[in-house]
């Protein structure tokens, strides 16, 4: 058998004044709203947004992880294809080191313009080579990079001899395989010339930049 | 009767809060990736050509 619960009489004068405001249909109305928002605002904060949240993330990780397992798959053909093209290749890669050397390696392209030089039957006079690092500072980051950059010192050569053999040292920097650019070519006439009977010499002052390749 | 309608509005302006809260909060989750920053270095798309024409080119140039 149920028993009435009865407030103790020191309470029931606080509930005797509220009862008149509770008996109220707006005052219950209200009071039914008021309870739903705040439940339902409970409710959904603690109850159905981690669930939609786990939802809506394990749904997102597997769209990411099957376009990764693509790209993943993409990049081991590419890999592939890039390994036999390397293999293809193979031989003619020290052609790159030749045409763009690590190192700065200044003596050698003053050694090479000398030889070019001699080749064309014209004299070097003067080679001039601005402030050249001895060598690249292979850091650390040198292993996590992927690109390539390239720097470059300039050098000023001066050349006397006959206008057929300056043309021919000209085609032949052209075709020398160390990368340089050739930045100003001046023609001047070579006031040494001893005599007139031969052929008249001209001084050739070119101002190049070789290139090199830096980590 | 005003503190009624006091009440009702401000749980209204709480249910809306914490509804706009809740619906941020999941299209955050839909937007943010969840692939590492290392795979997504990993996975960056490679061409697997090169110039062989420079190559060839190269080649052909004189080493003195």
């Amino acid at each position: 058998m149920a028993t009435k619960f009865n407030l103790p009489e020191q309470y029931r004068k606080y509930y005797r004044s509220l009862e008149p405001i509770l008996i109220k249909p707006k005052t219950r109305t209200y009071g039914t709203v008021i309870f739903f928002f705040l439940v339902i605002a409970l409710f959904g904060w603690y109850a159905i947004k981690p669930t939609v949240q786990t939802i809506l993330y394990l749904r997102k990780e597997i769209v990411d992880k099957t376009a990764v397992n693509k790209k993943m798959d993409d990049k081991i053909q590419a890999l592939i294809m890039s390994q036999m093209v390397l293999d293809s290749v193979q031989s003619k890669l020290p052609l790159i080191d030749d045409a763009m050397p690590t190192d700065p390696d200044a003596i050698d392209v003053v050694k090479q313009l000398r030889d070019l030089a001699v080749t064309s039957r014209s004299s070097v006079s003067a080679i001039q080579v601005a402030s050249v690092p001895a060598f690249t500072n292979a850091s650390a980051s040198a292993s996590t990079s992927y690109t390539i950059k390239q720097d470059d010192f300039p050098l000023t050569v001066s050349i006397e001899g006959e206008y057929p053999a300056l043309s021919s040292f000209l085609t032949g920097l052209v075709s020398m395989r160390r990368t340089i650019v050739i930045d100003s070519i001046a023609f001047t006439p070579n006031k040494r010339q001893t005599t007139n009977l031969t052929a008249p010499s001209v001084q050739l002052v070119l101002k190049i930049k070789a290139y090199y390749k830096t980590p | 009767m005003k503190s009624d309608r006091d009440l009702f509005f401000i749980s209204l302006f709480t249910f809306l809060t914490v509804l706009s809260w809740i619906f941020f909060e999941l299209i955050k989750t839909t937007k943010t990736s969840t692939i590492a920053p290392t795979i997504n270095q990993i996975i960056t798309p490679l061409t697997p050509t090169l110039d062989t024409d420079t190559l060839n080119m190269l080649g052909e140039k004189i080493k003195l």
